[in-house]
């Protein structure tokens, strides 16, 4: 069998296989990078190494491996306000690393969960309760609730929060509470 | 407060030598915790971090702690006397060097200390001689329970307790076993050490904290995680590996001993003879000497002195210390003179 060329001009190695979708119909190409570019379609290096990074993060993810490496956090590209309860911004967190209080954990959750996997490799406390929260009746839903959430997870293909969600069941599920000697 | 008095003996937890004392300096256990609908103290206004302050005040006072324990807000207390409880490790630095309304509380054994307004609104913390992971641990839930009792913590059910520094969110709870590893660092055995506390999860740091060396062979060893990890499996991750280190240091200290023990018998009393007769010591120095001794008087080869008697001196011969018990400012040269005097008194040779 000859080997394949690219369907441009016919004469190099094609580097680069992708579909088109032509009204409604699908097509496989396989063109080199000189055809490529000519075609206007130029490789953005960002958009690789975006793109990259992403696929390591899922890996990590569904490895269950420690977040390594130059891998940035997705940067964000929507302003984030300033927490309600102490005004501060996600700005002023950034430059020392401390919060204002403690509204601004639910303020900027989902700025927090990024901080607390990179810091700690989870986003869940597990351990010892204060006492006037122990009464409470609905914590003993806690598994049933994050199991919920896990679904939804998985219906919004939303990976990174799925794989965390079942860390945080699996921790639940072996979670005893810590006898330290007091009660 | 008398700083002069506090200042002429190391507390309790350092004098009196736990299990493995020699070569585990001292256990210590931290809770951080802060007080529901205030601001962190990094944030808080003056006028409600005052009152704040006062009511944390009273909060500790009912608690009624089986320890008897004063409070000092840090404002009525002068320089000297915050520099010599940051010494003892009954303040930190930051609450020394910080700013506004914020005190201590602590009993007469030094055992447990209180720290208010300090990055965090509450900070428990409980220091034990020796290798004391349980004994500490039950004994700062205990207290965490009693205050708890009256101070409504911030907490949330999917953060844990909440911290004004991400690192401490959680259980807030760090813990830090201080060990003297001398025979390690002279072996230079200490990249193992690092590699296997790194693995699971714990740093390693020197003397002086964070980013400094292992000044005088003392390095401190504490866990990073506080998040997703329960105290119980903190405490056991601790519990694995200093037990590890001790049996590794004590096994080199036997090696050195038969192998090596001219070398060791002369760094041993080449560090008695400086301190007996030098005239002026810096701090680094004199830790340096005094690990050497420390190590001698673990080998048997200084049978006239006690470990609880030179880790008193690590604590005494600081520079606020010093100061305190001269009852007046010196000079850094002056120190250094100081020093040396009370530690030529100190190692006379007709006295040991």
């Amino acid at each position: 069998m000859p080997a394949e060329l690219c369907e441009a001009c016919g004469e190099n190695p094609p580097t680069v296989h992708y579909v088109e979708v032509v009204g409604g119909e699908k097509r496989t190409r396989a063109v080199c990078d000189a055809c490529l570019s000519d075609k206007g379609f130029v490789i953005d290096p960002g958009v690789i190494k975006k793109a990259a990074d992403h696929l390591v993060e899922h890996m990590q993810d569904l490895l269950g491996g420690p977040e390594i490496g130059p891998f940035p956090a997705p940067s964000q590209p929507i302003a984030i306000s300033a927490c309600a309860g102490c005004g501060l911004s996600w700005d002023d967190f950034k430059e020392n690393s401390r919060f204002g209080c403690q509204e601004c954990y639910a303020h900027f959750q989902v700025e927090v969960d990024g901080v607390l996997e990179r810091l700690h490799g989870a986003t869940l406390h597990h351990g010892r309760i204060p006492k006037r929260m122990e009464e409470r009746p609905h914590r003993q839903d806690r598994s049933s609730d994050i199991r919920a959430e896990l679904d939804d997870a998985i219906r919004a293909e939303d990976y990174e929060r799925a794989a965390r969600l079942r860390d945080a069941l699996r921790t639940l599920g072996s979670n005893q509470e810590p006898d330290l000697g007091v009660s | 407060m008398e700083s002069a008095d506090l200042a002429r003996h190391a507390g309790q937890w350092l004098r009196v030598p736990g299990p493995d004392s020699d070569v585990v300096l001292s256990t210590r256990i931290r809770l951080a915790r802060n007080v529901e609908g205030y601001a962190f103290p990094g944030r808080i206004a003056s006028a409600t971090r005052r009152k704040l302050e006062t009511q944390l005040r009273s909060w500790i006072e009912s608690a009624a702690l089986a320890d008897a324990v004063r409070y000092c807000n840090l404002l009525a207390l002068d320089d000297l006397t915050r520099q010599v409880l940051a010494e003892r490790h009954l303040v930190s630095r930051e609450l020394v060097n910080g700013d506004g309304d914020r005190g201590v509380s602590f009993a007469a054994s030094e055992f447990v200390s209180i720290m208010t307004n300090e990055e965090d609104h509450v900070r428990i913390q409980v220091i034990r001689s020796g290798q004391s992971l349980d004994e500490a641990m039950r004994h700062a839930v205990e207290v965490d329970r009693k205050l708890e009792g009256h101070i409504p913590y911030a907490w949330s059910e999917q953060y844990g307790y909440l911290t004004t520094c991400p690192t401490n969110v959680g259980t807030g709870l760090r813990i830090s076993v201080m060990m003297h590893v001398p025979a390690l660092v002279l072996m230079e055995q200490m990249d193992k050490v690092y590699q296997a506390a790194s693995k699971v999860g714990l740093t390693v740091r020197g003397f002086y904290g964070e980013g400094t060396k292992a000044i005088g062979d003392v390095i401190q060893i504490s866990n990073q995680q506080t998040l997703g990890r329960s105290e119980v499996k903190i405490l056991e991750t601790l519990g694995n590996i200093v037990p590890k280190i001790v049996e590794y240091e004590r096994g080199v200290r036997t090696h050195l001993v038969n192998e090596k023990r001219m070398v060791l018998e002369d760094r041993v009393w080449r560090s008695m003879g400086t301190l007996r007769y030098a005239r002026k010591l810096s701090s680094e120095e004199t830790l340096n000497l005094l690990s050497a001794v420390r190590l001698g008087v673990n080998l048997q080869l200084l049978p006239n002195l006690s470990v609880g008697e030179v880790n008193e001196l690590f604590v005494t011969t600081q520079p606020a210390h010093l100061q305190a018990q001269e009852g007046k400012r010196l000079e850094p040269e002056e120190r250094d003179v100081a020093r040396a005097t009370l530690l030529r008194e100190w190692f006379r040779p007709e006295s040991n």
